[in-house]
């Protein structure tokens, strides 16, 4: 057999094994809040832009800031510090605002800084440990291991209703 | 002017949804243990409007039904408790409401028992009600006392192909139907096996058709629940005609209606039954029996009478007549032998004439019949379903189905024809209203002639026969009329009238079926329609008294035998004979006289237009329908604009994009003024774009008004249909037709407006007798005018009746606990109160209004719209009602109010006025709430930073500015920090990415891209009452008081 049909042979089981490889695994953004890592499914990730002024809006949850224009819509701005219940840190033009789709609606969370973007395969999640009171940990969908690190992934889907709930 | 009952039906569809959702909302709500009013009131509403409606556009049943579910809740509220039992019925109503709707949107007869299902609500109420059952409308009562007797229905199963792999044994189904029912015969259609070689053994090919006998159908509704989606199933009720066939006797007939009668005949010749002169006379008695078969195409609609005419004349000696229809080219084959079935079907059946003849036992000649059957083998069960799928086409006779084929290749110019008869079939009513008040007007007359003439040349073109055939029909009775020869007058215009409601929902099918498919369906109102106009055209299109005469007679003589009698065909043959001898005398009367050729040549051209004579002919027919067509558009081009449609989502793309637009290039302008500033530079460049940018949005919101006529020209409708209803005598004027309004406004404001005429008609305007009485025109006046006036359109509702009695209204707000006895209310509040859920002064509740509900839904409605409504009444000389509302819904007129940092905007249309108080103007009531005086109001002042929640520069209100808003005739005076001007705010709502804010209509962008929240008064008065806006600094300085007082 020549060289070369080998090697196409060769390239094509490479693919063939990146792709049966990489549905297993999916990607997450993980950003910073305190010290702590958070991770969410990038796929429901719209935008990541900067803190521009956010109006605030009466009557509701302390973690809503408010509401902010994003291209002509109105989006919810959710404090994911205040959510978890930790100091707030002050709103500067570093502060990051994750838009994130939440089916048909959109709101932009506000963390301390985006980190990366990891790829985990399903052994590397397991499911959040009861915590008892201390805190409710319907936000977080599972905890996940790279390296050394552990990484809250964030039950999106409870963002907002949980939010509301505990108001 | 522009009437469209299909647009309104579908708006209607969609109404009708939302308010039976808020409806079960309501109910679901309602606690049985507790009564509360406000729930009750709301269902009561929802079912109000939706009876309203239903009734207005023809639902009987719906309007019927919501009719018992509103007697229910009314009793309800009489007693002012409700019971789990009743809460229950009520919940089980909703979804027969639902049923009923989706029945009518996919026009399926419902599958509902509708009688049973009222008996059951109004069952509901006589157990628990004593008094109720005196409520009920006799009507109801009698249909609920009509006993039930087992139906024929006839289940047509089709199975998807590859149902049996997923599990789905039809088999079964059948067997566990037959177990239930009384199943009188199971038909098999095979049409669909393939041919061994392409057969799947694991697919299936086969339908049924099951005719069955039950009195309750639910339980074969029962069967297929499970079936949802996979099944595809049909249950219709059979009509008694087609019952009889489907019972045992009747299948002696098939033998002999199939087959041979002669064959029959010799075969009992042959048995020794009857001798041959026997057989002879039975055979001539059933054949003056058999309806002659012209009459028959006439009355099924299949040919005009032009055409009939043409045939009997032209007929070649030996001819029969189906061939001499073929050789025209009127029929084509499978019409004729449909009509031969019908022929044949309305023959005495053989069985009786020999009976008759010689008086032999009935039973004999069954076995006689079995045994001539069986020795016959012609008795094949697919060639039977083969004539029984026949004669089910002739329940619609005269319209056949369109050829699906032909349709497929015409999708894109039916969808075009669709839309645009649709605009012809609205010019044709808004002519024939004008013709309504003058008969002669020849405009109008040549108007809806030519529409009808497009609709039928284009429909003709794209194989659309039921539309073709109305059209045509219509277009001769309107020939006839603009030729001076009727008056198109009551019956004949009302006829013109079912013409295009007909037309409009055959388009509707048309449109239902470009969309989703499926079978090309035919109203089963068109062909009693096209008969009826059949009828006029016959009884006035010609001057020979005979003719005139004799169609009716014969038809109606034809449908008197048809029905049970056919000894009356006898009777009719020989009159008929004589009208064909007559139109022969015609004939030749036409050769001699050259004016009477070109009369019927022309006649003779209009029905050529639609069926096919000779290929020349028809391309020449072709052309000239062709040409019409373009000559029309021609003239519509020359005095219309044109138009290009544009479907709306598209448009609400382009105007929130160009809003955007706006924004960013208001934000870049900011940039650069604070870049430039300190260079003392300015752009030259970037005011042009303003400028240009500010054109584009005043433009794109233009894109979304449409003209206030159409729902005006459906109030006209409305008034004529009252008019016939009641018996009053309205005349209705309508004025600024053209004011346009937002799009979705003008959608929604048609409840309001159709609530407010009725109660007008009903209520506000005397009977004709009390107007002569008090000494006024017998002609009652009802003008509904519309104008622009600052940013806002006043619609105004104005009749010339007894006004509104202040005292009675005040003496029922008293005897409803509305209002305390002797409090001391102003005009405009008493008048207010009409608009209270459940209050009426109507003595008595009508079909058309009077109990109170309706004027609680004008308000609601107008509320949403962000209107407010006013009345002026004067006592026997009439009422105003006056409704002012904003252009659009997607614009609000808003004032910005600065409230620390923030800026919010107030709704202007609420705000009265704005000014800094004075220390003495306010007031507090036990350091509880504060009030401000203004001009002898006594006002309470909310704090708008309060109630909510923002930080605030001005926390003396002497020291702020106050603005006055007024809201459901409640004025507030909110005190905010500044006023920082007025603004055309572009709603965006809340929960479009989060949810609804108490409080809180939605927000805006602001110029500098930043989100400023938008007010909502009532919301804000909501708050305040719930405390927010009570816990100020002085209520904290009174209770640490009393605190330290303990």
């Amino acid at each position: 057999m020549p060289q070369t049909l080998l090697q196409v042979l060769f390239n094509h089981l490479g693919e063939l094994m990146q792709t049966q490889l990489s549905q297993d695994l999916s990607q997450f953004l993980t950003f910073r809040l305190w010290e702590e890592e958070y991770g969410l499914d990038i796929l429901r990730v719209q935008e990541i832009r900067g803190y521009s002024q956010v109006t605030p809006l009466p009557n509701s949850p302390k973690e809503v800031l408010g509401m902010m224009n994003l291209r002509g819509t109105v989006v919810p701005i959710i404090d994911l510090r205040i959510k978890f219940g930790m100091n707030t840190a002050a709103y500067n033009r570093f502060t990051v605002i994750i838009v994130v789709n939440l089916g048909t609606k959109y709101v932009g969370l506000v963390v301390d800084a985006v980190s990366d973007v990891l790829n985990f395969a399903l052994d590397d999640i397991t499911p959040p440990p009861e915590l008892g009171t201390l805190i409710n940990t319907a936000a977080i969908k599972g905890i996940a291991r790279s390296g050394e690190r552990l990484i809250n992934l964030l039950n999106l889907d409870s963002i907002l209703n949980v939010s509301v709930a505990t108001a | 002017m522009k009437i469209d009952q299909n647009k309104y039906r579908i708006i209607f569809m969609q109404e009708a949804e939302e308010q039976i959702i808020s409806y079960e909302a309501a109910l679901i709500r309602i606690d049985p243990n507790r009564y509360q009013s406000e729930e009750i009131d709301c269902a009561y509403r929802a079912v109000h409007s939706l009876k309203a409606g239903a009734d207005a556009l023809g639902f009987p049943e719906i309007a019927k039904y919501s009719h018992a579910a509103e007697q229910m809740l009314d009793a309800v509220r009489r007693e002012q408790k409700i019971n789990s039992r009743q809460v229950d019925g009520l919940v089980v109503s909703v979804d027969v409401l639902r049923n009923l709707l989706k029945c009518d949107i996919n026009k399926n007869t419902p599958k509902i028992n509708i009688q049973d299902a009222i008996s059951e609500l109004v069952g509901l109420l006589n157990a628990e009600h004593d008094e109720a059952p005196s409520k009920i409308p006799n009507d109801l009562i009698d249909l609920t006392s009509l006993p039930l007797a087992p139906k024929h229905y006839e289940l047509t199963l089709k199975p998807e192909q590859d149902c049996l792999k997923r599990g789905i044994d039809p088999l079964a189904i059948l067997i566990e139907i037959s177990e239930l029912v009384k199943v009188t015969s199971v038909k098999i259609d095979l049409s669909k096996l393939p041919s061994l070689k392409e057969l799947k053994p694991d697919e299936c090919y086969v339908s049924w058709r099951v005719i069955l006998e039950t009195s309750s159908p639910e339980q074969i509704e029962d069967i297929f629940m499970c079936y949802q989606g996979t099944l595809e199933y049909q249950l219709e009720l059979l009509k008694a005609a087609r019952i009889e066939k489907s019972d045992s006797a009747i299948k002696l007939q098939v033998p002999v209606r199939k087959g041979d009668s002669t064959k029959f005949s010799r075969f009992l010749v042959q048995k020794g039954v009857l001798t041959s002169e026997q057989a002879l006379t039975v055979l001539e008695r059933q054949k003056s029996s058999r309806p002659l078969m012209g009459l028959l195409a006439l009355q099924s609609g299949k040919l005009s009478t032009e055409q009939l005419f043409t045939i009997l004349s032209e007929l070649k000696p030996n001819e029969r007549f189906g061939e001499a229809a073929l050789r025209f080219g009127f029929l084509d084959q499978l019409e004729v032998l449909e009509l031969l079935a019908t022929q044949q079907e309305l023959e005495r059946p053989l069985i009786d004439c020999v009976i008759q003849e010689t008086g032999i036992d009935r039973n004999r000649l069954v076995e006689l019949v079995d045994e001539y059957i069986s020795s016959n083998d012609f008795y094949q069960p697919i060639s039977e379903l083969e004539q029984d799928s026949k004669l089910v086409d002739d329940n619609t006779a005269g319209i056949q189905l369109p050829d699906s084929s032909c349709l497929d290749s015409n999708r894109e110019m039916i969808n075009d024809f669709c839309l645009e008869s649709l605009e012809h079939l609205n010019g044709a009513d808004t002519h024939l209203l004008i013709i309504d008040s003058d008969p002669t007007n020849s405009d109008s007359l040549n108007a809806v002639y030519r529409s009808f003439h497009t609709i039928k040349g284009v429909a003709s073109m794209l194989g659309l026969t039921a539309i073709q055939y109305i059209a045509h029909e219509a277009e001769s009775l309107l020939n006839l009329a603009r030729e001076g020869k009727i008056l198109l007058q009551s019956g004949s215009l009302d006829l013109s009238f079912e013409t295009t409601d007909a037309i409009r929902k055959q388009i509707e099918i048309a449109k239902h079926w470009l969309n989703y498919g499926g079978v090309f369906g035919t109203d089963p109102n068109a062909n009693p329609l096209l008969q009826k106009l059949r009828c006029e055209v016959a009884k006035s299109s010609t001057n020979q008294s005979i003719r005139s005469e004799l169609i009716p007679s014969v038809s109606e003589k034809i449908q008197k035998a048809k029905r049970n009698d056919p000894a009356t065909i006898n009777e009719v043959t020989p009159q008929y004979q004589a009208y064909q001898y007559h139109e022969s005398q015609k004939q030749s009367n036409i050769i001699t006289d050259p004016k009477q050729i070109d009369e019927l040549k022309k006649e003779k051209r209009i029905s050529t237009a639609e069926s096919v004579i000779t290929e020349s002919e028809k391309s020449k027919v072709n052309t000239e329908v062709e040409s019409a067509n373009t000559d029309k558009q021609r003239q519509h081009s020359q005095s219309d604009n044109e138009t290009v449609r544009v479907s709306k989502s598209r448009l609400d793309q382009l105007i929130n994009l160009i809003g955007e637009l706006v924004i960013s290039q208001s934000m870049v302008q900011r940039e650069v003024e604070q870049l430039t500033a300190d260079h003392g530079l300015h752009s030259t460049a970037l005011p042009e774009l303003s400028k240009i940018a500010r054109d584009l949005q005043e433009l794109s919101l233009s894109l979304r008004m449409i003209p206030l006529q159409g729902t005006f020209q459906r109030m006209s409708r409305l008034v004529r249909d009252l008019n016939r209803k009641i018996g009053k005598n309205v005349e209705l004027k309508l004025e600024g037709e053209e004011t346009e309004l937002d799009k979705s406004v003008v959608d929604q404001l048609a409840d309001p407006l159709m609530h407010m005429v009725r109660n007008a008609i009903d209520h506000g305007l005397e009977t004709p007798e009390q107007r002569l009485a008090v000494g006024k025109s017998e002609i009652g006046k009802l003008t509904i005018r519309a104008y622009y006036q600052g940013g806002s359109v006043h619609i105004e509702i104005a009749d010339d009746g007894r006004g509104l009695n202040k005292e009675r209204i005040l003496a029922k707000a008293v005897e409803k606990n509305l209002v305390n006895d002797g409090a001391r209310l102003t005009d405009s509040e008493i008048y207010a109160l009409i608009f209270e859920p459940g209050f009426s002064t109507a003595a008595a509740v009508t079909d058309v209004s009077g109990r109170g509900v309706g004027m609680d839904v004008v308000r609601k409605s107008v509320e949403t719209l962000q209107g407010s409504i006013h009345i002026r009444t004067l006592q026997g000389q009439g009422t105003t009602f006056t409704i002012r509302l904003p252009l659009t819904l997607a614009i609000l007129d808003g004032l910005m109010i600065g409230i620390g940092e923030n800026v919010l905007v107030l709704p202007i249309l609420s705000v009265i006025e704005s000014f800094r108080p004075s220390k003495s103007d306010i007031h507090t009531v036990g350091g509880r709430g504060e009030m401000l005086k203004v001009r002898g109001e006594v006002i309470p002042l909310i704090r708008l930073y309060q109630v909510l929640g923002l930080p605030a520069k001005v926390s003396n209100p002497c020291q702020g500015i106050v603005v006055l808003v007024e809201d459901q005739g409640r004025k507030y005076a909110l005190m905010v920090d500044d006023l920082l001007g007025q603004m055309q705010a572009v709603m965006k709502s809340l929960d479009e990415n989060y949810q609804r804010v108490e409080g809180l209509a939605g927000a805006t962008i602001l110029g500098d891209g930043r989100v400023a929240l938008i007010l909502d008064i009532n919301g804000i008065s909501r708050l305040y009452a719930n405390g927010s806006g009570m816990v100020n600094w002085k209520t904290v300085d009174a209770t640490n008081v009393v605190a330290s007082l303990i």
